[in-house]
């Protein structure tokens, strides 16, 4: 079967509607980085989180207002996969056992039919949150440190240059989402731990789809000396389409069915990736190449002809 | 073909040494099944008879996170300001305590270490202090003339020290509780992790961990003088809340009409002071954080009459009221109230009882609450041991410890002087029992006694066993996973492992014909090279970890697609197929290396600075990048070298 071989699609003419849908995006992602914002979950702020089984449904509205007569006003409650389970989110830390007892014993005096049970449980004080805050912080630095200086020992300047823009963008593209989903869905997508390791593995996906286009076109550079370095970007990226598409939509496979069999701890980390993956194919075909074939314009490289030429 | 033999060599050895290190991880399994299918009599003896092996399996398999086989994990951390404290041994002044109070805050957000802290910290309290005047120590060389420098690496040897004890003793007091396979990890230069797998009761681990074994006996003092002063208590909160509520009125006729909401808005600032003055103590202390941190919320809405159910006024007995197991933090705090200090007779403490019993009027659980001397007459340190016993009459639990000589002899005193009175066994400031003496205790033997439960004892003598911590330890991260849900995520892993792996094998398959059968069986040769390397290196396989593996799947195949573009372009170049393999393989590997290597570098990234479940994470992505790799670059050669020797049309279809 042959999808998408020999293609010449004219990529670099519609660079235009690339750098608009990018620009849209990273705009509407800032502004929503800005307000509603991101929210830090249990990990980097502290508090507890509990999941709580109930023998019948309950109404979320009520609860959350039970609750916050004992645990305070800043106590979230929320569906987890089904409607018998509840995930109970407070900034309370400290006495875990005395969280659990008057969560449940005020769930019971809410509802007397619910009979709730806490199952799992996780607290974490707040300077300890702020450790592992520190902690992702020098990772997902450390992490896009590590790749520009690989990018640039391993290529141009341009190129490195073009791949850390590209990373930016998705980076900041996938948090404005982030902050949208939790924002405007029943989902809660709070930033752990888990969604920061979700966020480097978008990283280093992107990095491997750019890195890809990015080799075909110097590899073509020297065959092709006639051709305008537009041209050979669009050749390249042409070249890879299928490789992209294919290793894509395996890697979506994957993915997909993680968000509905993977159960529900793994489902913001599997959506994460999901969101990220169709983002980083998107953006290898439809920013990074256009970056460096700008970069080469504004400032060409001289080429061997000429360097032979001015010695 | 040359160069296969040296595949074949390799791609065999790895399988070998991967389904070697999967071997215990099989038999671990086999053995849990077999075990499973026992009698518990059977299963009993058969696990003495080899109990050994068992666990010589087990440790070998490849081995689950807590998120997968339930349980609990614990992040403790040791309260290095209790320690200085303990080091001056009672050389404080105000300069040291300030500087104490400074330091604690600013460890909250800074890098350095705590005795870095604290000795700034009196620098600028006190410009040209001489640490020394505090932690004057001969046997340890440190004398009146020692330099700042020279105390500051004392200290920070004496933390480091006192940090390696308490490891020490949490592994004891852990190995004892019997857990399977516990792990204990320093983290950082202050924090303890503690993985326990399969806990079902956490309230259990964590008296266990926390536990000072701080063992005191105390005498109580006169309660009829105590009772006639928690009156007064009573009275005060009553005026004051009923002052609360009335002088809120004219301020707000919304809450004049609503008394309680109006009790509740007010009280938010008493409630942020108090919290407030219980952040100070505890940052001084270091300790029992856990007990006391609260809830503001809960204090500011209920009364302290509603809290606590006072016994009558004169009653005799040192038990001066009842306290519901949810109010005991709040009624802590009121009760630390310097206002109310002031109402209680000097030198008496008031302290909670260990078990709680259902006697309150509704029927809630409660605890006792006890007055005591704050004077301690003899401290856990005379004790030599410790063992459960059962009373000889009731047959009820109880703890049985034996005193040094010394010890015996103040034992011996302050029971013969205190004949019919009682006296308090305190353990971690918990009042276990307050038995009345009814003669002297010679030998420097004797029994605490309580309603205790089995459990409870074996935890009491295991923890005075283990001795004494060295500074308190405050938990600080829990995280609690049910077994049943450590199952299910198992399943779950498992099942969008497989379903994951059959999809994308189709896929690869209907894109890539025979070459896609290739990606499929080179794709399992990753998996079991993947587990291989997993059990080898002894990693732990968690949630996030399954999610890496299945991510892997995906992700792997990116070679594999690399190298057959390449090789359709090459054939539709209109190369041989032989000479087209070679150029795909070839001019694929750039590409390759590269995504592949930069993918690996974010797994070192992650891994030295995640924790715990990221690690898992990041472990198996790396290793999945590695066995990928391996898998395209040479099982996927040697399968279509394979073919195309023997196949005479000499074609392979690449879809």
């Amino acid at each position: 079967m042959r999808i998408l071989e020999n293609t010449t699609y004219d990529f670099w003419g519609i660079r235009k509607v690339g750098f608009i849908v990018s620009g849209v995006l990273l705009v509407l992602a800032l502004i929503a980085l800005v307000a509603p914002g991101l929210e830090a979950g249990v990990d980097f702020k502290g508090g507890t989180e509990m999941v709580v089984r109930v023998q019948n449904p309950v109404d979320l509205g009520r609860t959350r207002q039970a609750l916050a007569g004992v645990l305070g006003d800043e106590t979230e409650v929320k569906m987890y996969g089904s409607t018998r389970d509840l995930l109970i989110r407070t900034p309370q830390t400290g006495d875990i056992e005395q969280i659990r007892t008057q969560t449940t014993q005020t769930l019971a005096a809410a509802f007397p039919d619910s009979n709730p049970v806490v199952g799992d449980s996780y607290t974490i004080g707040a300077r300890f949150a702020d450790d592992l805050y520190r902690g992702a912080f020098y990772s997902v630095l450390g992490g896009l440190a590590v790749i520009m200086l690989y990018v640039l020992a391993r290529y141009d300047w341009r190129y490195g240059l073009g791949a850390i823009l590209t990373l930016g963008h998705d980076v900041i593209v996938v948090l404005g989402i982030f902050a949208v989903l939790n924002a405007f869905t029943p989902i809660s997508f709070t930033i752990t731990q888990t969604i920061i390791a979700a966020l480097l593995t978008i990283v280093g996906y992107s990095v491997n789809d750019t890195v890809v286009v990015y080799d075909r076109i110097r590899e073509t550079e020297g065959l092709y000396r006639s051709e305008s370095f537009p041209t050979l970007a669009n050749r390249a990226i042409n070249a890879t389409l299928s490789r992209t598409i294919i290793t894509g939509v395996s890697t979506l496979i994957a993915l997909v069915v993680l968000l509905l069999f993977g159960g529900e701890e793994l489902r913001g980390f599997a959506l994460a990736l999901l969101i990220g993956i169709v983002l980083g194919t998107y953006s290898s075909i439809f920013v990074s190449t256009p970056i460096v074939v700008l970069l080469r314009e504004r400032f060409p490289v001289r080429t061997r002809a000429v360097r032979a030429a001015a010695r | 073909m040359q160069g296969n033999g040296l595949r074949i060599a390799a791609t065999a050895a790895f399988l070998l040494i991967a389904l070697y290190s999967l071997l215990p991880t099989f038999q671990n399994a086999r053995n849990g099944s077999r075990l499973a299918a026992m009698d518990p009599a059977a299963r009993e003896a058969y696990e003495a008879a080899n109990g050994d092996d068992l666990l010589a399996t087990r440790e070998r398999a490849l081995k689950l996170g807590l998120d997968l086989q339930g349980g609990m994990n614990v992040t403790l951390e040791v309260g290095t300001g209790t320690l200085l404290r303990e080091l001056a041994e009672g050389r404080t002044d105000e300069t040291f305590e300030t500087a104490l109070a400074a330091a604690t805050r600013e460890a909250a957000d800074s890098r350095e270490d705590f005795v870095t802290l604290f000795a700034a910290a009196v620098e600028e309290a006190r410009p040209d202090t001489r640490l020394a005047r505090y932690f004057r120590n001969t046997s340890a060389g440190i004398t009146a003339r020692s330099t700042n420098a020279e105390v500051e690496t004392y200290l920070r040897a004496e933390v480091e020290d006192a940090l390696q004890r308490a490891q020490e003793i949490i592994r004891q007091r852990v190995d004892r509780f019997g857990v399977s396979e516990p792990l204990i990890q320093r983290q950082g230069t202050s924090r303890i992790a503690v993985e326990l797998p399969g806990i079902d009761d956490p309230e259990r681990v964590r008296n266990l961990l926390r536990g000072t074994a701080k063992l005191e006996f105390r005498l109580l003092p006169e309660p009829q003088v105590v009772q006639a002063s928690m009156q007064r208590v009573g009275q005060y909160f009553a005026d004051r809340e009923a002052g609360r509520t009335t002088g809120a009125a004219p301020a707000d006729t919304a809450a004049a009409a609503t008394p309680a909401a109006g009790a509740t808005a007010d009280s938010s600032r008493p409630a942020g002071d108090t919290a407030r003055q219980r952040i100070d103590v505890d940052a001084l202390t270091g300790g029992t954080t856990a007990r006391t941190e609260a809830t503001p919320g809960a204090a500011a809405r209920r009364s302290f009459a509603e809290m606590v159910q006072l016994s009558p006024a004169g009653a005799a007995s040192p038990v001066v009221g009842l306290v519901a197991r949810t109010d005991t933090s709040a009624v802590r705090q009121m009760l630390a109230e310097p206002g109310v200090r002031a109402l209680l007779p000097p030198g008496v403490d008031l302290l909670y009882t260990a078990s709680a019993e259902t006697s309150t009027t509704d029927g809630t659980e409660a605890f006792q609450l006890v007055a005591v001397n704050e004077r301690v007459e003899l401290g856990g340190d005379v004790v030599t041991d410790a063992r459960a016993e059962f009373d000889t009459f009731t047959n009820a639990p109880e703890v049985s410890i034996t005193m040094n000589g010394e010890g015996a002899s103040r034992w011996r005193q302050i029971t013969s002087s205190n004949v019919g009175k009682p006296v308090a066994v305190v353990l971690d400031d918990v009042v276990y029992t307050f038995p009345t003496i009814n003669g002297t205790i010679p030998n420097g033997r004797t029994q605490i006694t309580g309603s205790f439960t089995r459990d409870q004892v074996t935890d009491i003598v295991t923890i005075l066993k283990s001795g004494a911590l060295p500074a308190p330890v405050n938990i600080i991260g829990e995280r609690t996973i049910g077994p049943s849900l450590g199952a299910q995520a198992v399943q779950n892993g498992l099942r969008s492992g497989i379903i994951g792996f059959l999809l994308i094998g189709l896929f690869v398959t209907l894109y890539y014909r025979v070459g896609g059968i290739f990606a499929v069986a080179a794709l399992l040769v990753n998996l079991v090279l993947l587990f291989g390397v997993l059990a080898g290196f002894n990693a732990t396989l968690t949630l996030p970890g399954i999610a890496g593996i299945v991510l892997t799947l995906g992700m792997a195949i990116d070679a594999n697609v690399l190298i057959y573009e390449r090789i359709r372009e090459e054939l539709d170049a209109g190369k041989s197929m032989r000479a087209a393999v070679d150029a795909g393989f070839e001019k694929a590997f750039a590409a390759i290396a590269d995504g592949n290597i930069t993918t690996f570098l974010i797994g070192v990234v992650l891994y030295s600075f995640g924790t715990g479940p990221i690690q898992g994470f990041a472990v198996t992505l790396m290793a999945g990048i590695i066995t990928s790799v391996f898998s395209a670059l040479v099982v996927t050669r040697l399968l279509i070298d394979f073919t195309l020797a023997r196949n005479g049309q000499r074609r392979i279809a690449f879809g």
